[in-house]
């Protein structure tokens, strides 16, 4: 009996017990407690002027493998088109500038925003980068 | 967390960024809060002025 009773506390461990990935149940979940979870979050609006397909941000190093990066939109004020014919103004149509906008996480240091056409118009692309332990 | 203007070549600010830690960079301007109003501005010295909007090409 005493040999069991010795033997269910090594397995469940004290409260007290160091954070361990290969101690006892209490120090697991404090290794768990420790290194799980959101390390740092950064957040970011980045300019496309008005003839840019791309521009970069600089941030805090993160370790790629551990880290995601969120899209959370774009603003355009967007501008009149017209379109021609025999010299003279058939229609007018918007021209925007934060269609199909690609946000992606370059290296450790750098955030790229991408789209395919400026369309004379600027864009404002936020987003944020989530680093985990 | 810090708050940064980033500015190009030309001292337009093209991203403002609340970051992890510090960044000792030339083009990183450090700033008070997260102001995207910054965007399009232009660094003088140490104030920002407003960059008249060029006209739209043909």
């Amino acid at each position: 009996m005493e040999a069991l009773l010795s033997f269910f506390l090594r397995q469940v461990g004290l409260r007290t017990d160091a954070a361990s990935a290969t101690g006892s149940a209490h120090a697991k979940l404090a290794y768990i407690a420790a290194n799980t979870g959101i390390k740092s979050i950064q957040r970011g609006v980045i300019n496309l002027g008005t003839s840019a397909t791309s521009a970069t941000a600089t941030i805090t190093s993160v370790n790629t493998s551990k880290a995601m990066v969120n899209f959370l939109g774009a603003s355009s004020e967007g501008v009149l088109g017209e379109f021609y014919e025999g010299g003279n103004v058939k229609g007018r149509y918007s021209k925007n500038g934060h269609h199909f906008v690609r946000v992606a996480l370059t290296n450790a240091t750098t955030v790229t925003v991408t789209r395919a056409n400026a369309n004379d118009t600027t864009a404002v692309v936020s987003y944020e980068v989530i680093e985990f332990y | 967390m810090p708050y940064y203007a980033q500015i190009d070549e030309n001292g337009i600010c093209f991203a403002v960024t609340q970051t992890a830690g510090q960044i000792d960079q030339a083009d990183m301007i450090e700033i008070e809060t997260f102001d995207e109003g910054l965007l399009g501005m232009k660094r003088v010295g140490d104030t920002w002025e407003t960059v008249p909007e060029p006209e739209p090409s043909e």
